[in-house]
């Protein structure tokens, strides 16, 4: 992959290089002098993304892999709840077990459906969790592929 | 008896096993918090309950002396990992007037061993294109956790990559540029080489399409709120502008 995508950087950058003498040499053309490129965009409207997003893993995950253990246990137990886990966890790396089948929560609609919470309407109100778009799983059908395995 | 233990057997529910930590998943080489890019966009995006706002500051304006500056504020939501991510965010570039915006959105996903998608906009509804870069830019961009080598604990040696198409400011030189003979196109691709020197610290190695950047950044914990640093030179090469520019940006996040 990095050799790929070393390659790849370096035919982009071939291909600009050898197309630039090529490009119509035209002067003269006057234009506006406020011509701005751009703003270092990235570094205001990405970085912090990141870095929230990866706080969970870069603190725990690797730095502390004792207590990364112990919190996946538990999790995978049930004796956390889907809130604590990406407290402790961070979202993406929650989001990463769940995928891999090492934790579960239960479902939204299960956990409103004990709640006996209805709306007004009579319909179930809208999820509002950590994980609107998420893939929750039962943990009904965890423990039975947990029996499974 | 036997029957008694035969339905104690089938009564009584399996205990639920802990799961282990798969050697997979602890080999596993995930983006530190530092950024890896300067001015083009990675694939590693904003997630649901958390929010950013940053700034950025360029020592000159290409063929000016004055300086240029940007605000940027923006959410996430989804979920990059079991579904999508969607990162929206606003623009404010021009500081002295207080009266360009623009919007930004990006789509993003996590597919597996360190390695991330995502297709996006910037400059989206600008007032005015010329003062916003290069008017509407749309890309795709694909991003790496290098997983052969280096460490999966922090500040040791990871390496990101990224490397995506774009148009707008990806493609498209300023009209200076143009009439200064250098030409009206530049690569379209751009890519990024981000590698940890230290812990949450890169050294970043970019072209964006139009130049050649570099850079470094680094994270800081300020009470569970991540704030990075940045400090860039860009416009190394003659393909475009006039000359090596310093840039500086910093930022926060917050999640809820």
């Amino acid at each position: 992959m990095l050799t790929r995508s070393i390659f790849f950087l370096f035919m982009a950058w071939s291909v600009g290089a050898l197309t630039e003498p090529l490009a119509e040499p035209l002067r003269g053309q006057e234009v506006n002098s406020d011509v701005k490129i751009p703003p270092p965009r990235e570094l205001a409207a990405a970085t912090p993304a990141i870095s929230g997003m990866f706080i969970g893993a870069s603190t725990l995950f690797a730095a502390d892999g004792q207590r990364f253990g112990e919190v996946v246990t538990q999790a995978s137990l049930g004796r956390l709840s889907e809130g604590e886990t990406r407290d402790q966890l961070g979202d993406f790396m929650t989001s990463l077990l769940v995928r891999a089948g090492i934790v579960a929560f239960d479902s939204p609609r299960a956990a409103l459906a004990s709640s006996g919470e209805k709306s007004g309407d009579g319909s179930w109100p809208a999820w509002t969790g950590p994980t609107p778009m998420a893939l929750s799983v039962s943990r009904t059908g965890r423990a039975a592929s947990v029996r499974r395995r | 008896m036997a029957v008694l233990v035969l339905a104690g057997y089938l009564l009584v529910p399996a205990a639920v096993q802990a799961q282990q930590v798969p050697e997979w998943l602890q080999n596993l080489k995930l983006p530190n918090s530092a950024a890896k890019s300067i001015m083009t966009p990675s694939a590693w995006g904003a997630a649901f309950g958390s929010a950013f706002l940053g700034a950025g500051i360029a020592e000159r304006t290409p063929y000016l002396p004055t300086s240029d500056g940007i605000v940027a504020m923006g959410y996430g939501m989804g979920d990059p990992v079991l579904k999508v991510g969607l990162q929206i965010g606003t623009t404010v570039s021009d500081l002295s007037e207080f009266n360009n915006f623009s919007f930004s959105v990006k789509i993003h996903r996590y597919l597996a061993r360190g390695t991330s998608i995502a297709i996006g906009g910037e400059s989206l509804f600008s007032k005015d294109a010329s003062a916003d870069d290069a008017g509407d830019s749309f890309y795709f961009v694909m991003s790496h956790v290098v997983q052969a080598f280096g460490s999966s604990s922090p500040g040791i040696g990871r390496v990101h990559v990224s490397a995506g198409i774009g148009s707008g400011r990806f493609f498209r030189k300023s009209g200076r540029d143009f009439s200064e003979g250098k030409g009206r196109n530049g690569t379209a691709a751009f890519g990024n080489v981000a590698v940890e020197v230290a812990r949450s610290m890169n050294i970043i190695l970019e072209w964006s399409g139009t130049n050649l950047l570099t850079g470094v950044s680094t994270t800081i914990q300020m009470r569970n709120v991540p704030i990075s640093l940045s400090l860039a030179l860009a416009d190394l090469t003659s393909y475009s502008g006039n000359g090596v520019r310093v840039l500086a940006g910093a930022a926060l996040a917050v999640s809820f």
